[in-house]
């Protein structure tokens, strides 16, 4: 890629509209992590220099009291457990799901098979929230409230996964599929033994689409969940936003420790999510 | 009798078909057509903690008299285009300024406007509401030192509402620069070699070679951004709870208040039943639009 | 062949929709048996101390700690946990569970709750924030488990407010009282001593309009320190707000609590007052977007020169200035709400109520439960509060908190009973907010309160369960 990049770079033009435009996007990039900054340094501060103006733009004496005040009073690592539960198992059954889904409607020949498609994906714009309190109501029917499972399970119903991993598997060969069929492997055989391995690529990418999305699905776990030892980490940050503590630090604090390690996993991961995020787009 | 014989056969060849989709059919059905019939039914009924009356069209000819919810309405259609187009635009121009660089700085940029969705929309709504807080923030100590003083930029109505659609576009705007970049990416070598014999300056490239090529990624994009942002109910949440004077409140936030702060699930399910209205009439528009454009 | 093939996925769309049905269907039937089971087992008398109960509690979060919030790790909901590990030891078939619940956050939870029928059995709380849901039917009332000595023990005018119908709804067990404070330093730092009020600074001191306006005027001058702060953000604090809106006389309620009186003359008059403050420039900017417990901060922070101050201040002010996460010095003098007449606080009468689970063992068990930990030894906790009872008051050693319990006489009582208060407060802040950005004036907006809050209300008593007596 990299050579790539070099060759396109004498292939397009250098000019003035390049350069101000190059500012203005770095103007931004800063614009843009600098609440991310404020809140990291900010955590860093004591009660007392945190509203000094001006402002300490670097913290004077930076300390951790803070992190270690929020550790120890509060369930944090329960909280991240139930974050991480949440969002990899709907991950898992999301693309386990609709893997198999959108391998039938790639490549199996069944009546219907168009028009189910269709009429499936044309929910894709409809979010969940739109039908929330109904959601609610029948979560409630099947006792699933106060549950981790009712919190999975509407994300499982989505048609989003479908979608891109039907765009994924209408661009791998048949050639492989059909050889095997003609030595009698079962339909599922092919999806596990051939499909699934070609795929790989593309899952993992949808792997962490989905996990980021259901890592921010703030709305359905505030509803669903309301037992301490259920609290999501971004349940319990926002409700530290409703705590009476002198500490004005605190709150910010919170959120800087849901933040860093999702940074730290970006980082690290970069690639994988470039991959994750432009895989729907990859079109036919 | 050969008729059933022929059923039978058929069903067999097709069955593995259907076994495959039923998981994601069932839960579907359960979870997301059901829920809608049910949220029809629910909204023809008043219904309390303990009681649940009969009452026809009235929570829909409420709504419609009710100048909040008129208002959520407005500034709901608000946030979905001016974020969506707003970062369609910025991340066009984003993309087409770096695509061409090192990969280490497009990495850094990348970086710089992805990094809001990863650190959560809790966290960044938390930090940006302390930035604005009206006695200790950082904003109102910039405007101060400039001279505005003892101003609050959150309690002017309109002010208040762009801060909260600016939020929602910082946030979103990271998933259109790496999306962009990707495919800017993904354009055929050839595409701009033609262009570079013909001398075409660098806005003719983009605009005539990169934008159409990208548009089934504007597609793509358009659709992801849509569904994120025509729920927007936590920004609003954490950051004003709908205020000043109901200036920043949205569809979804009205809707959560009614069923769980004014136990009016009935009345709830009423505006969810108008948002899925206006979702549907905004993806067939724009379904149609994006697909004739393609 | 295509007839067939027609034929063949109408089939199978009937299958799948009628497997969902049955889907959905068994499980409505599964739990309608459960509960029925567990209603039986309820009325099996002889049986009640072997079956298993577990019953929940919610509580505000208050204060920290079971007795001492100083301890290292204390947290919110500790006493109950405590109390109730000594419940269990006398009854050996109950589980206890205690979940903290913050104010914001408490009324859709408790909606969540009800509505899905997973409902604390406990909720310790404040009584006008209960009363919505005595009016729905859904509070069993606590007279069995309260003696004639709890009745001597615990002031009438609190039995008042937590009975009706004649049934006791709520067993109170602390209060949470709610003044003003001066920060005496930064007063002396703008050389106004002399404003403020004389007193003294264990005394709780008492001062009109015009009094707190001087003295606000006169700490203007201090640098990075606003003199009051306003708000009106959220729902939260809004006690407070309508304290001030009474200042001058008004009354939120007409006496029988049946109209909403509060957009007279002088309503209008305290609106326009905090109007003129912010004026002058004696507030803190953005009273629109503040919210209390950003006013409390300011305050604890030195930010602010005055402020409302009730006694979960005072102890979050003593605890930080012992952690040291409060810089010394930080003397206080403690103020009335400003009032053109008698002086004026709030006390509200936090207490246990319990929720009907329509189980007869587990309500019968969370009533002995919240009997038992509002009697002695337990109920010492509430010194962590502003204890209610006047045998644990009597322990006080703090004077200022001695008079801050003892202003509980001044307290002004809005009707806590009105049914639909949830909603009433929810209308409130939105108003104040377009007052205070200029969008209305104090009448309209008053007015358009008072307007949505009749109709409120007349809402809330045609459908009240607890005044029309059905169910």
């Amino acid at each position: 890629m990299k050579i790539n990049m070099a060759l396109k770079s004498q292939k397009i033009k250098r000019d003035k509209l390049d350069i101000v435009s190059n500012i203005v996007v770095l103007f931004f990039a800063l614009i843009n992590i600098f609440p991310l900054y404020w809140m990291f340094s900010n955590s860093l501060k004591s009660s007392n220099s945190i509203t000094r103006m001006p402002p300490e733009w670097i913290p004077q004496h930076p300390s951790f009291d803070n992190y270690v005040q929020l550790l120890s009073s509060q369930n944090v690592i329960s909280w991240a457990f139930n974050s991480v539960f949440i969002s990899v198992l709907t991950t898992v059954l999301v693309v386990f799901i609709s893997s198999l889904a959108a391998y039938a409607f790639a490549k199996l020949d069944f009546y219907g098979n168009k028009v189910i498609f269709v009429i499936f994906i044309s929910t894709l714009m409809i979010p969940k929230d739109v039908y929330i309190i109904p959601l609610f109501k029948i979560m409630q029917n099947f006792n699933l409230i106060n549950t981790r499972l009712g919190v999975i399970i509407p994300n499982v119903a989505l048609p989003f996964g479908v979608f891109i991993l039907k765009q994924f598997f209408d661009s791998l060969p048949n050639a492989l599929r059909e050889s095997a069929k003609i030595d009698g492997a079962s339909e599922w055989t092919v999806y596990l033994r051939i499909i699934i391995p070609m795929a790989k690529a593309g899952i993992g990418a949808l792997f962490i689409l989905v996990f980021v999305r259901m890592w921010n699905d703030y709305l359905w776990q505030l509803i669903m969940l309301s037992k301490d030892s259920l609290k999501t980490l971004q349940l319990g940050i926002a409700s530290l936003q409703t705590e009476n503590v002198p500490n004005l630090a605190f709150k910010i604090t919170g959120a800087s420790l849901a933040a860093i390690p999702m940074i730290i996993v970006f980082l690290c991961f970069q690639s994988y999510f470039t991959r994750g995020i432009t895989l729907g787009a990859v079109k036919e | 009798m050969i008729y059933k014989a022929k059923l039978k056969k058929e069903f067999l060849k097709q069955k593995d078909g259907y076994l495959f989709i039923l998981p994601q059919m069932l839960l579907f059905l359960v979870f997301m057509v059901y829920p809608v019939f049910e949220g029809l039914r629910l909204s023809f009924y008043n219904v309390g903690f303990v009681t649940k009356t009969f009452v026809g069209f009235r929570n829909y000819i409420e709504l419609f008299k009710d100048s909040i919810f008129i208002k959520a309405v407005l500034n709901n259609l608000q946030f979905v285009l001016i974020v969506t187009t707003l970062s369609v635009v910025f991340g066009l121009f984003i993309s087409t300024a770096v695509f061409d660089k090192t990969s280490k700085y497009m990495s850094f940029i990348r970086g710089c406007y992805y990094l809001p969705v990863m650190i959560t929309m809790v966290a960044f709504s938390i930090t940006w509401l302390w930035m604005v807080n009206p006695a200790m923030g950082l904003v109102s100590h910039v405007l101060n030192s400039i001279g505005i003083q003892n101003v609050n930029i959150m309690g002017n109505s309109t002010v208040a509402l762009y801060i909260l659609i600016v939020v929602m576009w910082l946030f979103n705007l990271g998933e259109a620069v790496i999306l962009y970049l990707a495919a800017i990416i993904g354009i055929p070598q050839e595409q701009f070699e033609a262009a570079e014999i013909d001398g075409a300056s660098r806005f003719m490239v983009i605009r005539f070679i990169i934008i159409p090529l990208v548009s089934p990624t504007t597609f793509y994009f358009v659709i992801l951004c849509f569904i994120d942002v025509i729920k927007v109910f936590l920004a609003v949440h954490l950051m004003t709870a709908g205020g000043p004077n109901y200036a920043t409140t949205t569809m979804m936030y009205l809707c959560y208040q009614e069923a769980f702060v004014m136990n009016n699930m009935g009345k709830a399910s009423a505006i969810g039943m108008m948002m899925f209205v206006i979702v549907s009439l905004l993806s067939i528009i724009a379904m149609t639009r994006l697909k004739a454009k393609n | 062949m295509s007839k067939a093939r027609k034929i063949l996925s109408l089939v199978l769309l009937v299958l799948m929709v009628s497997t969902t049905l049955s889907m959905y269907g068994c499980t409505t039937n599964s739990t309608t048996k459960d509960t029925g089971e567990k209603t039986q087992v309820g009325s099996k008398d002889t049986k009640q101390s072997q079956e298993p109960v577990k019953i929940t509690l919610w509580t505000a979060p208050d204060w920290k700690g079971v007795y001492d919030p100083t301890v290292a790790g204390a947290n919110y909901g500790d006493f109950y946990k405590f109390a109730g590990k000594d419940f269990v030891k006398e009854n050996s078939n109950v589980t206890v569970n205690v979940e903290s619940v913050p104010g914001a956050d408490r009324d859709a939870k408790l909606s969540i709750a009800i509505q899905s029928h997973t409902q604390p059995d406990i909720y310790v709380g404040a009584d006008f924030t209960m009363f919505d849901y005595v009016h729905n039917g859904l509070i069993v009332p606590l007279n069995d488990v309260i003696t004639d000595a709890d009745k001597q023990d615990i002031p009438a005018s609190i039995w008042d407010g937590v009975t009706a119908n004649g049934n006791i709804y709520m067993f109170p067990y602390y209060t949470e009282t709610g003044h003003m404070a001066l920060n005496v330093d930064l007063f002396k730092q703008a050389g106004a001593e002399a404003l403020i009020p004389k007193g003294g600074a264990n005394t709780i001191v008492r001062w009109t309009p015009d009094e707190f306006k001087d003295a606000l005027r006169a700490v203007k001058k201090l640098d990075g320190v606003y003199p009051f702060a306003f708000y009106c953000g959220s729902t939260q604090g809004d006690t407070y707000n309508i304290l001030l809106l009474e200042m001058f006389g008004a009354k939120l309620f007409n006496k029988d609590g049946t109209q909403v009186t509060i957009n007279d003359a002088n309503g209008v008059k305290a609106l326009e007052f905090i109007k003129s403050l912010k004026d002058e420039g004696l507030l803190a900017p953005g009273a629109e977007s503040l919210n209390v417990l950003d006013v409390y901060q300011l305050f604890l922070n030195k930010k602010t020169a005055v402020s409302i101050f009730n006694n979960v201040n005072y102890d979050a002010l003593n605890n930080g200035l012992k952690a040291k996460s409060i810089q010394e010095p930080f003397n206080i003098q403690m103020a009335f709400l400003p009032s053109a007449g008698d002086p004026m606080c709030y006390a509200y009468a936090m207490g246990s109520v319990v929720f009907d689970s329509g189980n007869e063992l587990q309500t019968q068990t969370a009533k002995q439960f919240v009997k038992f930990y509002t009697n002695e030894p337990y109920v010492d906790a509430s010194m962590s509060m502003l204890p209610l009872r006047k045998s644990v008051a009597q322990k006080l050693l703090d004077p200022l908190k001695v008079k801050i319990a003892e202003s509980a006489e001044f307290s002004v009582s809005f009707s806590q009973k009105a049914p639909g208060y949830l909603k009433l407060r929810a209308s409130l802040f939105p108003e104040l907010q377009a007052f205070m950005t200029g969008q209305k004036t104090a009448q309209q907006a008053l007015d358009s309160y008072a307007k949505n809050a009749n109709a409120i209300l007349k809402d809330g008593v045609a459908n009240s369960v607890l005044l029309n007596g059905k169910k």
